[in-house]
């Protein structure tokens, strides 16, 4: 009787908060323009006076805040560069308010405003890279558009292939999201970058540390997301159009959208996007590095069609990419390695071209997405999510087999291919005012194949995650928290000693994050997450067996490997202000069952001699480190900002240093900001020095050579908005390494062969399109 | 009109979806279907050198590197030594297999044919031993056969590689990548 009595009141507890928020559900949305030419003012924040609502506007001036009550409120929009504007608004229904700023060039701030109101998204330690910032990234590949952000490096083999890297965690440990699907390819691998044209997105945020429940329990170091614009917030036609070309491996790179939203049918809206790149060998100071051309040709479509309450949306994206390997990167075996070591230059140098011959590798990723979204008012909002991807990944070797039929029929090596279904239901909801309530089922089928030279075995892998996150907000306090359980099946199929054997493996774990946020005054902003990841081993780590060419290492796979699992915590403190800003995350990760390969001592004799061997073992590690950044504006119009990432890891059973761990960085740049002129606007020109220290916390045992010398590098840039009558182009003119600098980097696998690249200067063009009808 | 207007949306919608899942690229193979041929990469598994005395008088030696299920793995099951009798001119020729699949493939006539974009390579350390090649691509020998000439009883090693020299072979061991590098005891008796 008590048990149904509690029941029953519970129910009605739970009935009566959800009821009670009947009337919050208001939307207010609206665009901002400049008040003189009435052009789109993009990353101006709105917020709601006296309550903890707001948002920032995308790229095309369009702002949305939800949740709302019934009642009066005011709206304040402000902008580095132009007056506040204050607005006073009725909200009976959903409500639009647009906002002309006045520019005003005394209101000038070096960094933009925090906004102080709960943001439709976590509260998470998270940097975000659009509007200029990432204009300033167009057309690099993923992992390099990154590598600005404080705490993010990358993983390279060559200049072609990047992999981003948090804290110096990478592959398995990042969990990289393609318009809010987990990325499925074959991410294990060193050599391996996410298959992503970074063009599709309007905003590529790095949530940093072990907390993210909502995509997946395997986030160990972070995810990274890449967003596109929202589709549907502009009438008639609008898009954009971009030209990058490069010196260095002279690039050049075109990518375009078109956006339309016919007026007659309300709530349609349809985007295709293209991307072509090309390049040639890149060079160093002294020399070019043959076959590292680059090719590559992306396209997406993206249709969505919204009424009040309900929205569907499909999406289709094709990634094709084919990259170049440094031709003296594809060695024999270990005296052919410390040939090319000894040598200062590469064992086969070349002079430029485009053309790319083997050895090179051939990667085709496809994403196709459907969402349904359903307001049910009261009850909050439900999102179903269906998603498949294929991706193939061919690998070609430096020479064709020497039977003549064989080489005919010009098949890669080795070829992977790996499909991908994903399905999730996620359930939100915000009250009046303090919760805002997530919960969600996420579902994977994935199955691998590979055809050719055995690398790794056939798959079928099969995983069910359930979360629930709730956040809270009040005054100056907010807190996040959730749960998540993971079930994962894997089933393998070997062929060893002649048979057919299939292997089973289960896990089966809980993940948890709880996020606290105090904001002190508007001028101080403390941030503490702490949480609890955990990913199973990967087939690769499992199974590996054989020789890894490009490593000169045999490596050997370990089927008793278990779960990792990573307890980190991550503290953030921010001081925004007017002339002055600091930004300093320290950051603690302790991994439990931390996966590596470790050197087993005894090498292996084969028939091009005798290899080093490696063979993939556990431990407990700890990583820690700091992200600090800085900007303060020491006259009007001139800026500096300093940045260090430091990054300290430990094999706690051995005492070593962890391999592979990205050294001390710190960056100092000096930014002025021109005067607005009638056509030419936001003009800024800025000069940076970045020193990267020799990585010394190395243990000997696991490496060919001594580690890279530190380096310094100088880089330039300026940027500008022009306008012709009242057209819009943003262009850019950039140069790395401006110094010519030969340097080598311990981050990248070519080290070996080969110095980095070196001056590369680029220009960047954008051309945004607005067409009424 | 409002009617027809969503009618026109859904059947929009639905073609683009269907038009979206048909025309996506597949995977012909299973997981659980057996890859058909596990090796498709040319190994060189099994790498024999045979002496004949140029004389007549001594007997023929051979020694054999088999390791059947190439890198990693099984370990190499047979590495030989040398055993040459001293003051004799030894005609030697080496035969390389690939036994990982049935019947054993001959990688020999492979290089022989192309034989201008390979050379063996002979280092001798603590032995008397003077090795020339006797074959030749046109311009510069191969290495398939060489003569082997002993002169006094010794003991040491002969490093015998293949390198791979497609468009860079100059006679000499320098250029190219490895192939194989079999370090072999030798012993002049």
């Amino acid at each position: 009787m008590w048990l149904r009595s509690g029941i029953l009141a519970f129910v009605c507890l739970f009935m009566a908060q959800v009821m009670h928020s009947q009337d919050c559900n208001l939307h207010v949305s609206g665009k901002i323009v400049d008040a003189e030419n009435e052009l789109p003012i993009s990353y101006s924040v709105v917020t709601v006076k006296g309550t903890n609502k707001g948002a920032y506007s995308d790229s095309l001036g369009n702002f949305h805040i939800d949740g709302l009550c019934k009642g009066t409120f005011t709206l304040v929009c402000s902008r580095i560069g132009f007056n506040v504007q204050e607005k006073q608004i009725q909200v009976e229904d959903d409500v639009e308010v647009d906002f002309n700023l006045v520019f005003n060039p005394s209101v000038f701030r070096a960094i933009d405003i925090v906004g102080e109101f709960v943001q439709d998204k976590s509260i998470q330690v998270q940097i975000e890279l659009k509007g200029r910032e990432l204009f300033q990234t167009r057309g690099n590949n993923l992992g390099e558009s990154l590598k600005n952000v404080t705490g993010v490096t990358t993983l390279n083999t060559g200049a072609g292939i990047s992999k981003p890297a948090i804290h110096g965690l990478h592959s398995n440990r990042v969990l990289i999201l393609n318009n809010g699907i987990r990325q499925e390819g074959q991410q294990w691998g060193n050599e391996h970058a996410p298959e992503i044209d970074p063009f599709i997105a309007d905003k590529i945020t790095v949530v940093k540390g072990a907390s993210s429940l909502r995509y997946g329990s395997d986030a160990i170091a972070g995810v990274i997301l890449t967003e596109p614009r929202e589709l549907g917030k502009h009438e008639g036609l609008s898009g954009e159009v971009n030209f990058v070309g490069m010196s260095n491996g002279r690039q050049g790179i075109a990518s375009a959208f078109i956006e339309f939203s016919p007026k007659k049918i309300k709530g349609l809206s349809a985007r295709i996007q293209g991307t072509l790149k090309q390049g040639g060998n890149f060079s160093t100071p002294n020399y070019f590095l043959k076959n590292t051309g680059i090719k590559e040709h992306n396209y997406s479509a993206d249709v969505q069609y919204q009424r009040k309450r309900f929205k569907i949306q499909l999406y289709y994206s094709q990634f094709n990419t084919q990259i170049g390997i440094l031709s003296a990167s594809h060695i024999g075996n270990l005296t052919d390695l410390r040939r090319a070591i000894a040598s200062d230059v590469p064992l086969e140098t070349s002079g430029f071209s485009y053309a790319i011959v083997r050895p090179n590798q051939q990667i085709e990723h496809e994403l196709f997405k459907a969402k349904s979204e359903i307001d049910l008012k009261s009850f909050g909002k439900l999102s179903f999510v269906y998603a498949r991807q294929y991706n193939i990944r061919q690998e070609y070797d430096k020479h064709k087999p020497l039977n003549d039929s064989l080489a005919a029929l010009s098949r890669p090596a080795l070829q992977l291919e790996i499909t991908t279904h994903t399905a999730d239901v996620i359930w939100e909801k915000k009250t009046k005012g303090a919760w805002k309530h997530t919960a969600g089922i996420n579902g994977l089928h994935q199955a691998n194949t590979y055809t050719g030279r055995f690398f790794i075995p056939n798959y079928y892998n099969n995983g069910l995650g359930a979360f629930f996150i709730e956040q809270w907000h009040r005054k100056k306090w907010t807190f996040e928290g959730g749960l998540r359980y993971d079930v994962r099946d894997l089933r393998v199929f070997l062929y060893e000693n002649k048979n057919w054997n299939t292997f089973e493996h289960n896990y089966s774990q809980l993940s948890a994050s709880v996020v606290g946020q105090y904001n002190l005054n508007e001028k101080w902003n403390f941030t503490l997450q702490t949480g609890s990841a955990w990913r199973p081993p990967q087939t690769s780590e499992l199974y590996i067996n054989g020789l890894h060419h490009g490593a000169s290492a045999i490596e050997n796979g370990n089927r008793n490997l278990t779960e990792e699992r990573a307890y980190s915590t991550i503290a953030n403190v921010q001081f925004p202000n007017k002339r002055f800003n600091l930004e300093v995350s320290p950051y603690i990760n302790y991994i439990n069952g931390y996966i590596f390969l470790a050197p087993t001592g005894a090498p292996t004799l084969t028939i091009r001699g005798a290899f080093p061997t490696f063979q993939y073992e556990q431990t407990n590690a700890l990583l820690h480190g700091v992200d600090i950044n800085t900007s303060m504006s020491v006259i009007e119009h001139l800026s500096l900002r300093w940045k260090t990432a430091l990054v300290r890891t430990q094999n706690v059973a051995t005492k070593e240093f962890l391999y592979g761990t990205p050294a001390d960085r710190h960056e100092l740049k000096c930014e002025y900001q021109f005067k607005d002129k009638s056509h030419l606007k936001e003009t800024y020109f800025s000069i940076s020095g970045m020193y990267v220290n020799k990585q010394w916390r190395v243990s000997d045992v696991l490496d060919y050579m001594p580690t890279p010398k530190a380096y310094f590098l100088i880089n330039a840039e300026f940027t500008a908005a022009a306008f012709i009558g009242k057209q819009r182009i943003n262009f850019g003119v950039s140069v790395n390494n401006l110094l010519n600098e030969s340097y080598r980097d311990y981050m990248n696998r070519f080290r070996y062969y080969a110095d980095e690249i070196g001056r590369n200067a680029a220009l960047r063009i954008n051309i945004p399109i607005l067409i009424h009808k | 009109m409002k009617k027809s207007k969503s009618i026109c949306i859904s059947s929009l919608l639905l073609a683009l979806f269907t038009i979206g899942i048909s025309s996506c690229k597949k995977d012909e193979e299973k997981p659980s279907t057996p890859t058909p041929t596990v090796n498709e990469e040319e190994l060189i598994t099994t790498f024999t050198i045979t002496f004949t005395d140029a004389a007549g008088i001594h007997q023929a030696v051979e020694a054999t590197f088999r390791d059947t299920d190439g890198e990693g793995g099984n370990p190499p099951t047979t590495f030989d030594n040398i055993v040459l009798q001293s003051n004799t001119t030894y005609n030697a020729s080496i035969s390389l297999l690939n036994e990982s699949v049935t019947p054993a493939e001959d990688i020999t006539s492979e290089i022989e044919e192309e034989g201008d974009e390979h050379i063996f390579c002979f280092e001798q350390t603590n032995v008397n031993i003077t090795i020339t090649r006797t074959d030749s691509d046109g311009t510069y020998g191969i290495g398939l056969t060489s003569d082997w000439t002993t002169s006094d009883a010794s003991n040491g090693t002969v490093l015998i590689s293949l390198k791979h020299q497609p468009g860079v072979k100059n006679g000499t061991c320098e250029p190219g990548e490895t192939d194989i590098e079999l370090l072999f005891n030798v012993e002049v008796q």
